[in-house]
């Protein structure tokens, strides 16, 4: 005989069941539909700077801490927009929070009339009149961080500038490209030319780079798809892996020649590790990088695996050159639960570490002229030293 | 007789991470093998070999038509930007540029 408690308790599940499956499927035919599709990138924001696609956009604390404003200097295969994927789960609003002014390099999307660029073109054209536009905006140099290649872009500007910032992060920086992996490997050893990859805009199109990307975690697609169809019920978790989604799948072309000399100058001849790089002209030595330096890498990275982005702490000229190994994946480190808890709290404590020692209201001052690196310059493939 | 099935086995979710744990190290392995790198260099050269074989023809025929083929106009456009682009920063000016040490 069923009691009467057993078959309320029966009648309670499957109305609480029937409740999850309900809120699903509506949450399913809404996101399919467009209906309630997340928003991303909606911090209030003014662009202050532009030259060719790429833009700096300032968005403002409101709150006059006497910090310096935080420059963020995103991939150049990404949307820039991770760095304020949404309300809630936005690197920009927690630095914000914490009272900084943020400014964000936004590369826009290259098309061919960019696939000529090179690398100078974003070290000493856009990196340099974009940290110009922000100086002059927010009145001392900003404080640098930057993510994966956006990371390389800013310590390459930091070689090659007098006016160092306050002080210096990359997220994710891949330095010794030995150890990035099969995506370096395919490059190297004569497989395949970088020339082969660009399309006929003379750009790596956004379908190579999302392969090659899906490439190193052949089933990383499948989980994903999983806990998006596991959460379908939770309509916050739901947009936030669907933006997610959108935005690992957005990638844009690559400038073909940026990609050329990426390839040659940072993979095959892996320059960096060596601390050294030559283009443009000149030789960018890491070690006249005398700002304050962090270096974070999460130690669940594919795409830039911690023993390929360790070594570039000892390679700047920093007396303050330090790193952190966060438990963490590539984009793990500026997004959700993981920027949240373990990158932002790093990041922010060490801020307030160096400036706190740093002289109050001293702004921060160009190397003086002709001081040497602390490293002997050298002469590398026909081209002198900055001078 | 109650049946103790593995939570894998009542649970789709758990069995697809399952299988995805189980097999992704194998597979992020075999990646990194001289192999699979080979496979994809050669995939990789009759992909374009392909490709360029297409483009030769389609350009043939528009050349044997008297056309423009759409990589000439996306040229001709792409040239078009780049002058307007250089005359509207030589009218703006360099102004904005920290300079360099």
């Amino acid at each position: 005989m069923i009691g009467t408690g057993s078959i309320s308790g029966l009648a309670d599940t499957i109305s609480t069941v029937a409740e999850r499956e309900i809120r699903r499927v509506v949450n399913g035919l809404r996101l399919a539909a467009g209906l309630d599709r997340p928003g991303v990138g909606c911090t209030p924001r003014t662009v202050i700077w532009s030259r060719g696609r790429a833009s700096l956009m300032q968005y403002t604390a409101g709150a006059g801490a006497g910090r310096p404003a935080i420059l963020l200097v995103p991939s150049l295969i990404n949307r820039s927009y991770i760095w304020d994927l949404r309300h809630g789960d936005s690197f920009v609003e927690h630095l914000l929070d914490a009272g900084y002014d943020v400014l964000c390099l936004d590369w826009g999307v290259p098309d061919a009339r960019d696939a000529h660029n090179t690398m100078s073109t974003y070290v000493d054209d856009y990196m340099m009149a974009a940290v110009a536009a922000a100086t002059r905006r927010c009145t001392t140099v900003p404080i640098v961080i930057g993510h994966c290649f956006g990371g390389l872009i800013a310590v390459l500007w930091a070689a090659s500038t007098e006016h160092q910032p306050p002080a210096l992060i990359t997220l994710a920086a891949p330095t010794n490209w030995d150890e990035v992996g099969p995506l370096s490997w395919l490059t190297r050893q004569g497989r395949i030319e970088p020339e082969d990859v660009l399309d006929e805009t003379g750009n790596v199109p956004p379908a190579s780079m999302l392969a090659a990307f899906q490439m190193i975690r052949p089933l990383g697609d499948v989980v994903t798809y999983v806990t998006f169809l596991d959460r379908l019920h939770d309509r916050e978790a739901t947009q936030a892996i669907w933006a997610l989604m959108v935005w690992a799948r957005g990638h844009i072309p690559f400038p073909g020649t940026t990609f050329i000399q990426m390839i040659r100058k940072l993979s095959r001849e892996n320059s960096l590790n060596t601390g050294k790089v030559a283009f443009g002209g000149r030789i960018r030595e890491l070690s006249s990088i005398t700002s304050p330096f962090l270096n974070i890498y999460g130690n669940k990275d594919h795409v830039a695996p911690p023993e390929s982005v360790k070594p570039l702490t000892g390679l700047v000229g920093s007396d303050k050159a330090e790193q952190r190994e966060l438990n963490a994946g590539h984009i793990g480190l500026l997004v959700g639960s993981t920027m949240r808890n373990k990158t932002m709290p790093t990041v922010l404590g060490w801020l307030d570490e160096v400036l706190a020692s740093n002289a109050p209201d001293t702004p921060p001052t160009p190397r003086p002229n002709g001081a040497e690196p602390k490293r002997a310059r050298v002469e590398a493939n026909g081209v002198g030293p900055k001078r | 007789m109650a049946l103790n099935l593995p939570d894998w086995a009542t649970d789709w979710k758990t069995a697809i991470l399952n299988a995805e744990r189980r097999l992704s190290p194998h597979l992020e392995q075999a990646i990194r093998t001289d192999v699979f790198l080979d496979a994809m260099t050669v995939a990789n050269s009759l992909n374009r070999l392909a490709h360029r074989s297409a483009d030769a023809a389609r350009y043939s025929i528009a050349d044997a038509l008297g056309l423009p083929t759409s990589q000439q106009i996306a040229q001709l456009q792409c040239s078009f930007d780049r002058l307007v682009e250089s005359q509207q920063s030589e009218a703006v000016g360099s102004t904005d540029g920290m300079r360099l040490s």
